[in-house]
């Protein structure tokens, strides 16, 4: 083993420290629209102007917690993980800075023409043409930031979270693509009709859709996953054999799930059991990637014990593995009869968006932001452990509330009296939703706390630090 | 041919690739290069000096 480094080479930290700090910002921007929309729904009192409305925030919220949270943490984490893993520094530094002041303009226009009601109205894809077309640009110069930092990586092997990374990269260039093609109603106006119709409008929006969650929300946070868990952990991934099958049998049945979206529409009835069917078969590899993930700790179980970081990223994969399993469950047609169209899907996509994304983002971004800024940890350690407790609690308030009230509704939409006439109206089912209403209110002010904490406890430990941008690349010591 | 049979054969070729790419996984011979590619994270004396403190400090 030789530590010979080369002093003409030092790793890009400044990007990722850039990514690392906004997605801790707009994690508390996306999250305080949550809160706001849950408010709304307890209190309506509360949708002051037309800009300000549920129908136009929860857009926003949605945007803002996926892309702008969830898009920065995946930037910065990439761009740590592909320079780290690839002994290389980061492929063309003006681009790489490109896709971030390029991805913070498409944030802060969303979050102008969203309350503006500027929507072409399609769920996680609402953004206009002219954003639709600066997101094709800005994702693009991404893909070749992190495959020519790849082409030129001084290892043989490309590490497994780069797969993860590089899957979802071309994934989301492939949906977003085909998805957001358009015709604008005129050159100056913010209004456009989608190229599909019908049912295939439909289809290619769900298949957009679920494989927003596939490869954006679950294909980029597993290469965190490979990534940050061995490395907080102190050991290799616990089965490396596991880690390969389990990329490539996401990658062959991702793609087909998106039926289960529509189940009992206009969508031909095979497409649907397609789709469950496909559905189903994903609980192998998604199980098979959250065992590889927590057996990692094996035989360092201990450090469970007084390491909040290592709390976030193993609590992560709890949650995705519960979300896994309930993601197939009510992909099936007769429990999706229950579900559908009620609380219960909201739970679930926060089981895994909580839970999940942001838990394993948010102890990623705690391993990453001392080595940033050239410290030995954050500040404070044992505000770390409160925010992971705070956000625990806050998560579990949160999805069992809306299981709650989702069973509840669905069964309460399908009650029908002897005589074939419904038990209960519409507006019945909403007034008996109000109080795990407010419990999830509650639960997402814990969430938002806990992400308060996170910036405070980011600040302090950023203030009067030094800045690191000399990190020399080593040498690796194979290949 | 038409579209379908174009279909079929994309998705049969898939399954073909998937069941070799896991027979291929599950070899003898994959093992070692996944010996060292699960070391990629730790490979460098910096990062193991780094890793041996990290665990010294949690004791």
């Amino acid at each position: 083993m030789s530590v010979m480094s080369d002093t003409q080479s030092v790793y890009n930290y400044k990007i990722v420290r850039q990514f690392a700090v906004m997605t801790v910002i707009w994690g508390i921007v996306g999250m305080l629209v949550g809160v706001i929309v849950a408010a709304q729904l307890v209190w309506p009192e509360l949708n002051f102007a037309p800009y300000l409305t549920f129908g136009r925030l929860r857009p926003l919220h949605t945007n803002a917690v996926i892309f702008a949270f969830g898009g920065c943490a995946l930037f910065a984490t990439s761009y740590y993980v592909v320079q780290r893993t690839c002994y290389t520094r980061i492929f063309c530094d003006k681009l790489a800075a490109f896709t971030f002041w390029g991805w913070q303009a498409i944030i802060v226009l969303a979050a102008v023409t969203l309350p503006l009601g500027m929507t072409s109205g399609k769920e996680y894809a609402e953004l206009e043409w002219p954003i639709d077309i600066l997101i094709a640009v800005v994702w693009v110069a991404y893909a070749v930031v992190f495959f020519g930092t790849i082409a030129k990586r001084k290892v043989g092997h490309i590490y497994v979270a780069n797969w993860f990374y590089g899957a979802f990269i071309i994934a989301v260039a492939l949906l977003h693509i085909v998805n957001s093609a358009e015709m604008p109603v005129n050159l100056f106006g913010m209004k456009s009709y989608s190229a599909y119709y019908g049912a295939q409008d439909a289809m290619v929006q769900w298949w957009y859709g679920h494989n927003a969650v596939g490869f954006f929300l679950t294909a980029g946070f597993l290469g965190m996953m490979y990534y940050f868990v061995p490395k907080q952990a102190g050991r290799p991934v616990y089965s490396y054999r596991l880690s390969v099958v389990h990329f490539w049998a996401l990658i062959f049945t991702y793609m087909w799930a998106g039926p289960h979206h529509l189940h009992y529409t206009a969508l031909p009835d095979w497409t649907q059991s397609l789709g469950m069917v496909f559905s189903l078969i994903l609980l192998a590899p998604s199980w098979g990637g959250m065992i590889n993930g927590i057996m990692t700790l094996s035989g360092a179980w201990h450090k469970l014990r007084d390491d909040p970081i290592l709390k976030f990223l193993i609590t992560s994969l709890s949650f995705y593995g519960m979300s896994t399993f309930e993601g197939p469950m009510m992909a099936i047609k007769t429990v999706n009869a229950l579900s559908h169209y009620t609380d219960w899907t909201v739970g679930h996509v926060h089981s895994g968006a909580l839970g999940w994304v942001a838990m394993v983002s948010i102890g990623s971004i705690y391993f990453l932001i001392p080595k940033l800024v050239g410290k030995e940890e954050m500040w404070s350690t044992k505000l770390v452990t409160a925010h992971f407790w705070i956000a625990t609690i806050g998560v579990v308030l949160y999805i069992a509330s809306m299981w709650i009230s989702g069973v509840m509704q669905g069964l309460m939409w399908r009650a029908v009296n002897a005589d074939g006439t419904l038990t209960y109206s519409f507006i019945e089912s909403v007034k008996a939703s109000y109080p795990f209403w407010a419990i999830r209110v509650l639960g997402g002010v814990m969430f938002l706390g806990g992400m308060l904490l996170m910036l405070y406890n980011v600040l302090k430990t950023m203030q009067g630090a030094r800045m690191v941008n000399d990190a020399a690349v080593p040498a690796p010591a194979h290949h | 041919m038409d579209q379908n049979d174009l279909r079929i054969v994309v998705t049969v070729v898939s399954f073909i690739a998937f069941v070799s790419i896991l027979i291929w996984a599950f070899s003898r011979k994959a093992k070692p290069d996944f010996d060292v590619a699960s070391r990629i994270p730790f490979e460098t004396l910096e990062q193991a000096k780094q890793d041996e403190a990290r665990e010294a400090s949690l004791k």
